[in-house]
Formats: structure tokens, C-alpha cells, sequence
């Protein structure tokens, strides 16, 4: 396998991953297109098992590097909206919004209509759970559950201790079961 | 207990598994749009990475939606407008015609004038910066603005989980 095929085989999740945390489809392919533009120009060199853990690695220090801009750019210019509100209250308000789409007979006999309707709703759920979690907690879960990374291999990429991706991880689960069972039939 | 945790712990990982499969559907769901996209972000990776210049794609001139010639304009726009204002102001004394001055009128040192030499001066280096120096002053700004911030805002330190 060669870098270039390595990249074409990860770069849909790494885009996936990444467009939770920003919100936004441009900023995302520009997080994924530094990444590989690092991975490429400092470690071309090294062999192919060693590409995913740098390459999450570098994934997550791109996306650190653009919410520190984002950071910066909102108080440099202070007056315009920043794209991603506040961690918390947009996990209370995607909660509430999903509670306001299932509508006032949700939980009840309505779940009859169709098995699959209430996956698809349960589905933008978790989503919009996973989008709205604090950033950690987020790409820990990420990399953890779907990725498949170990604890270590996750704490690496994420240049954090391990007991920190277990407390991350953890308070990810924990609001994601929340909603699971929230929207639960 | 045991079985009820065990019970847990398997309904958890259901819940899991399911959401696995939800990113996965996702992924095969992506647009061939967005693929495309992915896919040339992949060749221009490539072909930045062959080319010796980079500069951070999160700078604040991406920001502001500035590309290299907007920013090279703007530049150059400020570099007018201060020559305008210098050249309007009257051209500066030099230092030795400014001791001269100070000597004659036996008062106050001239500083108004050397302040104004120094901002034009600033704002006229500041014009000639390249990208990479563009960049360094960005990443000199940033580090202050982090040594700046109070300890408080750090986040605690986690326990084990």
C-alpha cells in the first residue's frame, strides 16, 4: 500500500470525524487536506504501519490548531457570530430539538407507524448528540469506538493522559445512552 | 447484581455496535460530491506538500476569506494610505535637523514627529512581510495571547476513569 492509497482508504472517516467537530463542510476538508499535507511532506518516509496512529495524530492536532484560530478569530472580531456555539448549550438544545421532532405522542402507542421511523429518529439523535459533546469528549469516543484505537493509542493521538480519554470517554457514553434510551422503543 | 451489570454492559455495547453502524451508514451515504471534493484536497495534499512554501490553512487571512492576492492588495493599499498621510504630514526631519530644531527652540525633544516616523515605519515593514513572516508574527501574537491568559481557564485535571 502506498501513502496515497492509505490516504484514499481513511479519508471519508477522518472528513467524518472532523465534521462533527466544526460544523461545516469546508472547514472539515480544510482540517483533512492539512493533515495529509503534514503526514505527506514529514512522514512519507516512515512505513505504512505507522501512517494511521500519525495520521490521527496529526488529524487531532489539525483540528486543535483550528479551534484555537476559531478562538482567536472570535474575540479578535468579536462582533461576528462564531460557528459553533457554546459546547453545553447546544447539547441541551439538540436534545430539545430532537424531543421537539418526535412531537407530543412520542413514547407512546405512536411508535406503531413503522420500526424503521423510529430508528431514523433515534438515529438523528445519537447524531446530533455526537456533534454537540465537547470537543474531547467527542474525538475520544470517536477514535475509541469507532476507530477502534486502544486507550493508549487514542490518548496518544490526542497528546492526552489516558486517564483523561477514560473520563472523556465515559461522559460520552454515559450522554449517548441517555439519548439512546431516551428515544428507546 | 451481577447479571443485571452484566445485562448492562451488553445493552451498552448493543448501543454501541448500533452506533458503529449508524457512522458507517453515513460514510456510505456520503455524496460523490463531497468524495470528489475529499479526493482532489487529496492531490492538492500532494502537491503542496512537493512545494518547498506552506502556510497554516487557519490563518487569520483564510478568516477573512482573504486569498494570497487579496492580501498582497491589501497590503499594498495600506502602504499607500500611509505614504498619503506621511507625505501630507510633511516629510520627517532627520534626526540631526530635529536635535537642531530642539536646540533653537530650547523646549520640548520633537517626539510627535519621531512617533509618527516609527508607525509609518511599522506599518511600512509590516507591508513588505512575506507569507512565512506573515506567519511568524501570527504564531508571536498567538503565544503572547496564551501567556496572556489567566491559569483559571485551564481545565481541570481529570481522574481516572
Amino acid at each position: 500500500m502506498n501513502l496515497n492509497e492509505f490516504l484514499a482508504s481513511v479519508e471519508k472517516r477522518a472528513f467524518r470525524i472532523v465534521r462533527f467537530s466544526t460544523h461545516s463542510d469546508d472547514d472539515a476538508l480544510d482540517v483533512v487536506q492539512e493533515a495529509m499535507t503534514r503526514l505527506i511532506s514529514r512522514y512519507r518516509d516512515r512505513g505504512p504501519d505507522e501512517w494511521q496512529p500519525l495520521f490521527f495524530r496529526i488529524l487531532e492536532n489539525c483540528l486543535m490548531d483550528y479551534h484555537r484560530q476559531q478562538q482567536r478569530f472570535s474575540k479578535l472580531f468579536f462582533w461576528r457570530k462564531s460557528s459553533r456555539p457554546d459546547d453545553q448549550d447546544s447539547l441541551q438544545e439538540s436534545e430539545g430539538s430532537s424531543e421537539a421532532e418526535l412531537g407530543p405522542e412520542a413514547g407512546s402507542d405512536a411508535l406503531e407507524p413503522g420500526w424503521l421511523l423510529g430508528q431514523e429518529r433515534q438515529r438523528g439523535a445519537v447524531m446530533e448528540t455526537i456533534a454537540a459533546l465537547p470537543v474531547q469528549q467527542q474525538q475520544c469516543f470517536l477514535l475509541r469506538c469507532w476507530e477502534g484505537m486502544s486507550v493508549r493509542e487514542t490518548a496518544a493521538a490526542m497528546s492526552i493522559s489516558e486517564g483523561s480519554v477514560k473520563t472523556h470517554l465515559s461522559r460520552a457514553r454515559q450522554k449517548l445512552n441517555e439519548v439512546v434510551e431516551a428515544h428507546g422503543q | 447484581m451481577a447479571n443485571s451489570r452484566n445485562q448492562h454492559g451488553s445493552e451498552r455495547a448493543a448501543d454501541e455496535q448500533r452506533i458503529r453502524q449508524w457512522l458507517e451508514q453515513d460514510i456510505d451515504a456520503m455524496p460523490d460530491e463531497l468524495s470528489q471534493q475529499l479526493a482532489a484536497r487529496r492531490m492538492q495534499a500532494f502537491r503542496e506538500a512537493a512545494s518547498p512554501l506552506q502556510s497554516s490553512r487557519f490563518g487569520v487571512l483564510r478568516q477573512l476569506g482573504l486569498n494570497g492576492w487579496q492580501a498582497g492588495a491589501s497590503m499594498a493599499a495600506l502602504a499607500t494610505v500611509a505614504l498619503a498621510v506621511w507625505l501630507v504630514a510633511g516629510p520627517v526631519p532627520s534626526s540631526d535637523s530635529a536635535r537642531t530644531a530642539e536646540l533653537a527652540l530650547g523646549s520640548e525633544p520633537l517626539t510627535t514627529t519621531t512617533d509618527e516616523f516609527t508607525e509609518l515605519d511599522m506599518a511600512m515593514a509590516l507591508a513588505e512581510l512575506d507569507e512565512s513572516e506573515w506567519g511568524m508574527l501570527q504564531d508571536l501574537e498567538f503565544a503572547y495571547w496564551l501567556s496572556e491568559l489567566p491559569d483559571a481557564s485551564n481545565p481541570a485535571p481529570d481522574g481516572a476513569g
